[in-house]
């Protein structure tokens, strides 16, 4: 009988020695991944041949280490997070609730916690949950920075705020971007300049040309501060400026703050408020061609992926740099 | 993209009534789809305001009359048309008139708290509650229609307090649209076994669509998060 379920896909790259996503929009059941460049050279306890199915627990898989002296295959499990992941970001749930100990009144400020598994700096979004002060942060995304494992991570491109430690609370990670782009931001700080830069919380991909519309509430007769700006569309006429504390996640645009009032978060007692943001909002195309950008760079991207992230190292299926990795998936009849 | 297949026990036996089951069932799953990818595009593109006029002590908080009525002050003062027409008062026990309306597309699991918004006027209570109104319309608060959807947008533990955060996008005439990428929105696909299979044994019936959902005016739209009681 001729059967139209079943398919398979391959493909190979020479490995950066990052972690490797394989785009797999249909699925699949199984996965075989081959370290070419293991395969060709003499055994050295690194991984040759990886095996992954559907159902596996998160992060691991099969390994056939390329044993030295004698070349034989040897097969053991993967360890805990250096293999497969299904992943697929149109859905995005926190993590698991991690327990936080207090925020200092450093610039940036600080999370205390003794536990730190699974964070990166620079890279891992992390929200505050239900702390005894600093309760203007909570339900608020931030980009962290500097990690001491199982003692702190900084929140790093927020704005000192008062000494919230010690005080207990609880953080998650959260583990995608929103995946259509450009995604709004919120806004942590503001320069009064004549062409103001603006801080934001989570690491922005903004680029010179797009327009966005502010979102300064007033909260109180201090915070947001700057609501002379509410409402304001404006052009990003540069990114990654330093800001007033030499933080590069910002966006310059051509709105003259100077006279305006001093922007500020909220303090924790603040009464319930929505957040500062920016709001994606069109192109100026003028400004995008003067900089040789794309001038359709405001368009809806879906930057929707389904597919199994492969963990790098040398007993990982990404491999290390230069490693060349070959992998066939597939789907199949399942019983 | 989705699609089905069917063997030829399938043709030779009863196809029209498998194939009309699986059409409705391809049918919803486009529908949702498109649903499911205009809600994200919306979550991550559009203005955000947190209810604050509730009383769960949560951030943002319950939705509250007061919330639904400083969007509706901000999307008149933005110049957003209504999308929905009023209904004249009727003779009618129980009914109310109903106002020209705005738009507010939502979760299903919002119900219980409209329900107790001072002012709700069930769906079952407008003056033309059969002809007039969508099935997945729940009611409305003054110039607010709700519609409520199992797959309405949630931003899990997203809340001050860690709770889920319900997003309510309340919207005018215009405020979103959708672009057909490769000029057709979707398509409903049939191929015979003559055309899908070298041994004419199997056949496929599916749906694709090529389009995008696009914000044309964030002004006419707001992301009102809420959180339950």
């Amino acid at each position: 009988m001729s059967v139209v379920f079943s398919g398979s896909w391959s493909g190979s790259f020479v490995s950066t020695g990052a972690s490797q996503l394989l785009l797999l929009p249909s699925g699949a059941d199984y996965c075989h991944v081959y370290n070419e460049t293991v395969m060709d050279a003499a055994g050295a306890g690194t991984g040759a041949e990886f095996y992954w199915r559907k159902g596996m627990t998160q992060g691991r898989g099969y390994v056939y280490n390329k044993t030295a002296v004698t070349d034989a295959l040897a097969v053991q499990q993967i360890a805990a997070n250096l293999g497969f992941f299904w992943q697929n970001n149109t859905i995005n749930t926190p993590g698991a609730a991690v327990a936080l100990t207090g925020i200092t009144n450093g610039n940036p400020p600080v999370v205390q916690t003794g536990t730190t598994a699974g964070l990166v700096a620079l890279s891992s979004i992390v929200r505050i949950y239900a702390t005894v002060g600093a309760q203007q942060l909570g339900g608020m995304d931030f980009t962290i920075d500097t990690i001491i494992p199982n003692t702190s991570f900084e929140l790093a491109y927020a704005p000192a705020i008062v000494n919230a430690s010690p005080g207990a609370g609880t953080y998650r990670i959260i583990p995608f971007n929103p995946y259509f782009y450009p995604s709004t931001r919120y806004i942590t700080k503001i320069t009064q300049a004549a062409q103001a830069v603006v801080t934001l919380s989570v690491t922005h991909s903004y680029i010179v040309g797009q327009k966005v519309t502010f979102k300064i509430p007033t909260v109180t007769a201090a915070a947001f501060g700057m609501t002379q700006l509410n409402g304001i569309t404006a052009t990003i006429i540069r990114t990654n400026d330093a800001d007033a504390d030499g933080l590069f996640n910002t966006i310059t645009v051509d709105v003259d703050t100077t006279g305006y009032t001093a922007f500020a978060l909220p303090l924790t007692n603040a009464p319930a408020f929505s957040y500062a943001m920016v709001v994606p909002a069109g192109e100026d195309t003028a400004t995008a061609l003067n900089a040789g950008l794309n001038i359709y760079s405001d368009a809806t991207l879906n930057m929707g992926t389904i597919g199994l992230l492969l963990m790098a190292g040398t007993t990982g299926p990404a491999g290390v740099a230069t490693n060349v990795i070959s992998w066939v998936a597939g789907k199949s009849f399942n019983e | 993209m989705q699609f089905v297949a069917c063997n030829q026990q399938v043709e030779l036996t009863n196809s029209d009534p498998v194939l009309n089951s699986f059409a409705d069932l391809l049918g919803l799953s486009l529908k949702m789809t498109e649903d499911q990818l205009c809600r994200d595009a919306m979550n991550a593109t559009s203005t955000v305001v947190n209810a604050t006029g509730g009383n769960n002590g949560d951030l943002p908080t319950n939705i509250a009359l007061s919330d639904i009525d400083d969007i509706t002050s901000t999307l008149l003062n933005n110049d957003a048309w209504m999308i929905l027409e009023g209904q004249e008062g009727m003779d009618k026990f129980g009914t109310g008139p109903l106002r020209d309306a705005y738009l507010g597309l939502g979760n299903a699991k919002l119900s219980k708290d409209l329900n107790n918004l001072n002012g709700f006027l069930p769906k079952w209570n407008y003056p033309h509650a059969i002809q007039g109104t969508m099935p997945s319309e729940w009611g409305a608060v003054n110039n607010v229609r709700f519609l409520l959807s199992s797959v309405g947008s949630v931003d899990p533990l997203a809340s001050r307090l860690g709770n889920d955060v319900y997003n309510l996008f309340i919207m005018g005439l215009e405020a979103m649209a959708i672009v057909e990428m490769d000029n057709y929105s979707s398509r409903f696909l049939y191929r015979p076994p003559v055309y899908s299979d070298a041994l004419f044994q199997n056949y496929t019936l599916g749906t694709v669509f090529a389009q995008v959902p696009r914000i044309l005016n964030d002004l006419w739209l707001a992301k009102v998060r809420v959180t339950l009681r």
